[in-house]
C-alpha cells in the first residue's frame, strides 16, 4: 500500500514538472496529489476502522453464510498481518465424515519430559506471555491416583524420578461436555468429530466454562497474547490455532488444523516415547480401537459422567 | 402523560434535594465511583491481568460480591411476604424502601458480573435473537434472565404505588397484588438460580451439594434484612420518615430465624464434609484449616463464623435483641459475617484445590478492590436517591398539582 | 421307489465320507505348495544368497503366506503361527528404513569380509569397544543376534537371517507381547499421520539394541504462573502411605 502511494505521488509530481502547464496547473496537480494521498491514507485507516467495526458486529461462526465466512477470514488475515506482519492462512475444514476422534495415552510410557507441552504451544500459537499451556503433566506419587498429591511444577535434573509416574492432562473432549452447557452464549460447542471447539470471536469471557470443567482444560487470556512473529504458526484453522485476543477462552482442540487433514496432533508427533495414540474411534482397524479393546484403560473422573474421549492405559 | 412527566421531574428533584450532610455523603460516594471507574478503565485496557485471578482461581471478589448481593436483593421480598400476605401494616411502611434496596442490589449484581467479563464489548451476544442466548441449558443465562426480570419487577411495583400516591390516590390492591405474588416467587428464584449456578458444577465438589440452595436462601434472609435494618436506622436518624421500634423488632426476628437456620445448614455441611473425609473434602479442609501451609482463607472463615455466632447469640436472647445499640452491632456482625461466608468463604475455596489438585491461592489486587468499592458506591447512590424520593412522596411532601 | 431313494442317499453318504477323509490330505498338499512358492518369492525379494548357510526363516515364510490363511483358518498350525507372530493380522504397515540411512558402519561386511570369525565369547577390546551390552543380563553376546557368517544380517534364535530393517522380528522373539502391541499400534511410534499410510519407527529407532532402556532426560521447563502473579511453590500435600502409617503407629510416631 505504502509503495503504491509513493509511486503514485511520484508519477503525478513528475508529470506536473515535465509538462509545466503554468502555476495554476501545478497547484492543481499538487492538490490532486494531496487529495490522492489523503484519500489513500483515509482509505487505509478507514480499512482499519471498518475492520474493527465489522469485528464488533461479527456473527457467530455457525450462523455465517459461506460468503460471510470468506469475508471474515479475509478480515482476520488483515488483522493478523497488522499485528504480526505475517500472512496466515485460516482454514475452515469441516469434520471428516464417519470420524470420531479419540486419544489414548500410555502412562507406563510417559516419562514426564514435557515435550508435548512445548510442541503444543508452538503449534497452537498460545500467547508466549500469557503462559497458557493446554497440557499439564502431573508428577504423581506411585501407589496413589490422588491428583491432590500431584506436582505440577516438578523440575528435577532428570525424569523419570524414582517413585513417581507421570500423568499428562489436557482437554478430554468429553462426549457430554459440562463446559458447552455452561456457556451462556453458545460460543463453545462439540463438533461432529467429537472435538469441543470455541469461536474466539464470540466468547464474552465470563469464564463459567472454566468453572464447569472438571479437567482444568480451559484457559483464559488474562492479557493480550503475543507471539513473536517468527514463531507464529501461519497455518491455522478458524476453530483451531488462529491468533486469539485478550479476554477470551481457549483450549486444546485436538489440533483440528492438523488432524482434519489426517496429520497427527502436535503433542503426539512430539512425544519421544510414543506414549500418545490418536485416532478414529469409529474405525475398528484403528490403533485406538485396538487399545480400547485389548488394553486395560481408565479415564479421569469417569464418575462425573462427562464421558471423556481421552483414555489412559498401561502396558 | 403530563402526570408521568411531572412525577419524574418531582422524583428527580426530590432525590437530589438535601442538606449539607446529604451532599457530603453523595460527594464521597461519587469520588469512590470515579476511583472505581478509573480502575475499571485500567482493567479494560490491560485485561483482567490487573486482577488477582488466574486460571487456577478464575472467579474472585467480583463474583463473591455478586453472590452476596443477589442475596440482599432477594431478601427484600422476605419483608414483602408478611406485609402483603398477612396484611402486616407495620412492615408495609418500609417495604417500598426494601424494594429500593432490591433495585440497587440488582444493579450492583449486574455491574459485578459485567466487570468480571473478559469481553464486555461483546455483552450483546447474550441478547436473545440478536445474539445467541444459551437458554435454558446455561445456568448463567438463567441467572441473567431472572436478575433482569427481578429488576423489572422491583422497579414497576414501587413505581405504581408511588405514582398513585403521588396523584393523591390509594394504590389498588388488585392491581399490585398479582405483581407482588410473582415477585415473591421470583425473589426466591434469583437466589436459587445463583445457588444452582454454583452447585451444578460437578467439577467443583465444594459447591456440588444440594444444601447450597437452602443455605443461600437462609443466609440471604439473614444478611439482607440485617443490612436493611441498618439502613432504616440511618433513615430514621436523618429523615422525618417515621420508623417505629416494632418494625426493627419484626425485621430482627426475621433475620434471627434465618441466621439460626443458616448456621444449622452450615453445621450440616461441615459435618458431612468432615465425618468421613473424602478427596472432595480438600476445599473445606483448605478453607477451615489450610493445606500444605497455605492458609489465606483460614482467618477469614473463622472470623466469619465467630461473627455469626456472636450475632445469633445477641439476637436470640430477647433482652439483648431489644437493646437498640446491641441490635445494630449484631446486624453489622451478621452482614460482614455472611458477606465473608458467602463470598470469600464460598466462591474462592470452590477453586482451591483446582480440579487437578493444585493448591493455588488468590488475593484481590488493589484494582479489584477499587472497582468493587466503586460498584458498592454506585449501589449506595442509587439506594440513597430512590429512598429519598420515595420517602418524600410517601410523606406527602410532593403531590401532583394539576395546573389550572 | 423307496429302495431307489435309499440307494441314492446311502451312495451320497459314502461319497461325502470319502470326501471327508480325503480333505486333510488335500489341504495339506495345498499348504505345502504355498510354502514352497512363497519361499521362492521370499528368496527373490530379500535377495538372500542361498549359497551360504543362511536358511530362510521359517516363521517369516509363514507369516508372509497371506493367501493361504483364509482356507485353513482353524487348523492348529495357524494358532501356533499366531502365537509366533501377529504380523499378518495387524493393519498394514511399512517401516522407516534405518540400515542404509542411520547405521554408520553398514554394510558391515565391508570390514568383516576379510576377517576370521572368532566364536569365543569375550568383551570386545579393539573395535566396537564403545558398545556396552546392557541387554539380556549377560545372557547375550554379539553373535546371539548378529549373523556370524554374514554380518549384514541379524540372526534369529534358530540361526535364520533377519534383515536389519526387520529387526522387530528379532526383538519379538523375546518381547512378543511388546511386538504384538507394536504391530497393532499400542507400542512404538507412527510417523506423521493418524490416517492413511501407516509408517512405523523400528524398535531400534528409540531403543539402542545394546542398551535398550530409555535414558532419563532433563524435562522441559515447568509451567509458569500467569504474568503478573508471583510463583508460590505448589502446596502439594503428600499423604503418608498405608504401610508408612502402620509402621508409624507401631513406633508411636505421629502421622497426619
Amino acid at each position: 500500500m505504502t509503495e503504491n502511494l509513493k509511486n503514485n505521488s511520484n508519477q503525478v509530481s513528475r508529470r506536473s514538472l515535465l509538462k509545466k502547464i503554468g502555476v495554476l496547473g501545478t497547484t492543481g496537480a499538487a492538490a490532486a496529489t494531496g487529495v490522492t494521498l489523503a484519500a489513500q491514507v483515509v482509505e487505509k485507516s478507514g480499512q482499519e476502522f471498518s475492520d474493527s467495526l465489522d469485528s464488533f458486529f461479527q456473527k457467530h461462526y455457525r450462523r455465517m453464510s459461506p460468503e460471510e465466512v470468506q469475508v471474515t477470514i479475509a478480515r482476520l488475515q488483515r488483522k493478523a498481518k497488522r499485528k504480526y506482519n505475517k500472512d496466515i492462512s485460516i482454514d475452515t475444514a469441516p469434520p471428516l465424515p464417519v470420524t470420531l476422534f479419540g486419544y489414548a495415552l500410555n502412562i507406563s510410557k510417559c516419562k514426564g519430559y514435557r515435550k508435548c507441552v512445548d510442541a503444543c504451544v508452538e503449534e497452537n500459537n498460545q500467547g508466549r506471555d500469557t503462559q497458557i499451556q493446554f497440557i499439564r503433566v502431573l508428577e504423581m506419587e506411585r501407589g496413589s491416583m490422588n491428583l491432590e498429591e500431584s506436582n505440577h511444577y516438578y523440575d528435577p535434573e532428570t525424569v523419570p524420578q524414582k517413585g513417581k509416574f507421570y500423568l499428562p492432562v489436557q482437554c478430554m473432549q468429553c462426549e457430554n461436555p459440562p463446559c458447552v452447557r455452561a456457556c451462556p452464549v453458545k460460543a463453545t460447542w462439540k463438533e461432529d468429530d467429537g472435538v469441543v471447539v470455541i469461536d474466539y470471536d464470540w466468547c464474552i469471557g465470563c469464564r463459567y466454562c472454566m468453572t464447569a470443567c472438571p479437567y482444568w482444560a480451559r484457559h483464559f487470556n488474562w492479557n493480550e497474547p503475543h507471539v513473536p512473529p517468527e514463531e507464529l504458526n501461519p497455518v491455522t484453522h478458524y476453530l483451531g490455532n488462529r491468533p486469539r485476543s485478550k479476554g477470551v477462552m481457549e483450549k486444546c482442540m485436538f489440533c483440528v488444523q492438523r488432524t482434519r487433514k489426517g496429520k497427527q496432533p502436535a503433542c503426539m508427533e512430539a512425544c519421544p516415547t510414543g506414549a500418545r495414540i490418536f485416532g478414529n474411534l469409529l474405525d475398528p482397524e484403528s490403533e485406538i480401537r485396538y487399545i480400547l479393546e485389548n488394553k486395560t484403560v481408565f479415564r479421569l473422573k469417569e464418575d462425573l459422567g462427562t464421558e471423556p474421549k481421552f483414555w489412559y492405559f498401561t502396558d | 402523560m403530563k402526570a408521568t412527566f411531572s412525577f419524574w421531574l418531582d422524583f428527580i428533584r426530590e432525590a437530589f434535594r438535601g442538606g449539607k450532610l446529604f451532599y457530603l455523603w453523595m460527594t464521597l460516594l461519587t469520588v469512590v465511583v470515579f476511583l472505581g471507574f478509573a480502575a475499571y478503565i485500567r482493567q479494560f485496557q490491560h485485561g483482567l491481568i490487573v486482577s488477582g485471578m488466574s486460571d487456577q482461581v478464575s472467579w474472585g471478589v467480583y463474583i463473591s460480591n455478586f453472590t452476596f448481593l443477589v442475596g440482599v436483593a432477594a431478601a427484600a421480598v422476605m419483608l414483602v411476604i408478611p406485609s402483603y400476605i398477612f396484611r402486616d401494616e407495620m412492615i408495609k411502611e418500609v417495604v417500598l424502601l426494601a424494594e429500593g434496596l432490591a433495585v440497587a442490589a440488582c444493579i450492583m449484581c449486574i455491574l459485578f458480573v459485567t466487570v468480571d467479563l473478559g469481553r464486555p464489548d461483546r455483552i450483546w451476544h447474550m441478547l436473545p435473537f440478536v445474539g445467541e442466548f444459551n437458554f435454558p441449558q446455561s445456568l448463567l443465562a438463567w441467572d441473567v434472565f431472572v436478575l433482569t426480570g427481578y429488576l423489572f419487577l422491583s422497579l414497576t411495583i414501587p413505581y405504581y404505588i408511588l405514582f398513585v400516591r403521588y396523584k393523591g390516590g390509594e394504590p389498588k390492591h388488585n392491581v399490585y397484588f398479582p405483581g407482588v405474588l410473582i415477585s415473591i416467587g421470583w425473589a426466591i428464584s434469583i437466589h436459587t438460580v445463583t445457588a444452582f449456578l454454583l452447585s451444578s458444577n460437578v467439577a467443583r465438589p465444594f459447591w456440588h451439594t444440594a444444601i447450597l440452595g437452602p443455605r443461600f436462601l437462609a443466609s440471604a434472609f439473614s444478611a439482607g434484612p440485617a443490612f436493611f435494618l441498618l439502613t432504616l436506622k440511618f433513615i430514621r436518624r436523618y429523615t422525618d420518615y417515621p420508623v417505629s421500634e416494632k418494625i426493627f423488632q419484626r425485621i430482627a426476628i426475621i433475620a434471627t430465624v434465618a441466621l439460626q437456620i443458616n448456621l444449622f445448614l452450615l453445621f450440616a455441611e461441615i459435618f458431612t464434609e468432615f465425618y468421613h473425609q473424602t478427596d472432595h473434602t480438600a476445599s473445606a479442609l483448605y478453607l477451615f484449616f489450610g493445606i500444605g501451609g497455605k492458609t489465606a482463607l483460614v482467618p477469614w472463615i473463622w472470623s466469619a463464623i465467630t461473627m455469626n455466632v456472636v450475632a445469633v447469640l445477641i439476637l436470640s436472647i430477647e433482652p439483648l435483641r431489644n437493646n437498640s445499640r446491641l441490635l445494630s452491632v449484631a446486624c453489622v456482625l451478621m452482614v460482614v459475617g455472611v458477606w465473608i461466608e458467602k463470598g470469600m468463604g464460598l466462591i474462592i475455596p470452590g477453586f482451591i484445590p483446582t480440579p487437578l489438585g493444585e493448591v493455588f491461592e488468590y488475593s484481590p489486587t488493589l484494582i479489584e478492590v477499587t472497582v468493587s468499592a466503586g460498584i458498592w458506591a454506585v449501589g449506595l447512590i442509587i439506594y440513597t436517591l430512590l429512598a429519598k424520593a420515595a420517602i418524600a412522596i410517601e410523606l406527602g411532601k410532593v403531590r401532583y398539582k394539576k395546573l389550572p | 421307489m423307496f429302495k431307489i431313494r435309499l440307494i441314492t442317499s446311502s451312495g451320497l453318504l459314502v461319497f461325502a465320507l470319502i470326501l471327508f477323509y480325503l480333505n486333510p490330505f488335500f489341504s495339506g498338499q495345498t499348504a505345502s505348495a504355498t510354502k514352497v512358492s512363497d519361499a521362492a518369492a521370499n528368496t527373490a525379494e530379500d535377495n538372500t544368497e542361498s549359497a551360504d548357510e543362511t536358511k530362510i526363516v521359517e516363521e517369516e515364510t509363514e507369516s508372509e503366506s497371506d493367501d493361504s490363511d483364509e482356507e485353513d483358518g482353524d487348523s492348529s498350525d495357524v494358532v501356533f503361527e499366531k502365537l509366533l507372530s501377529y504380523e499378518k493380522y495387524a493393519p498394514k504397515f511399512s517401516i522407516k528404513p534405518r540400515k542404509e540411512a542411520e547405521l554408520e558402519n553398514f554394510p558391515c561386511m565391508d570390514c568383516h569380509e576379510d576377517e576370521e570369525t572368532n566364536y569365543n565369547i569375550r568383551l570386545l577390546e579393539e573395535d566396537h569397544e564403545d558398545y556396552k551390552l546392557e541387554h539380556g543380563a549377560e545372557r547375550f553376546w554379539c553373535l546371539t543376534c548378529h549373523q556370524a557368517d554374514n554380518r549384514d544380517y541379524l540372526r534369529s534364535l534358530k540361526n535364520n537371517a533377519i534383515d536389519f530393517d526387520q529387526s522387530y522380528r528379532l526383538c519379538g522373539q523375546c518381547h512378543f507381547q511388546r511386538q504384538k502391541d507394536w504391530f497393532f499400534g499400542a507400542h512404538g511410534k507412527r510417523i506423521g499421520n493418524w490416517s492413511g499410510e501407516r509408517k512405523l519407527y523400528l524398535c531400534t529407532e528409540c531403543h539402542d539394541p545394546h542398551s535398550p532402556s530409555i535414558k532419563p532426560l532433563k524435562p522441559n521447563p515447568p509451567p509458569k504462573v500467569r504474568k503478573g502473579l508471583v510463583f508460590v511453590p505448589n502446596g502439594t500435600h503428600i499423604k503418608k502411605k498405608v504401610w508408612q502409617k502402620y509402621l508409624m503407629d507401631q513406633t508411636g510416631e505421629k502421622h497426619d
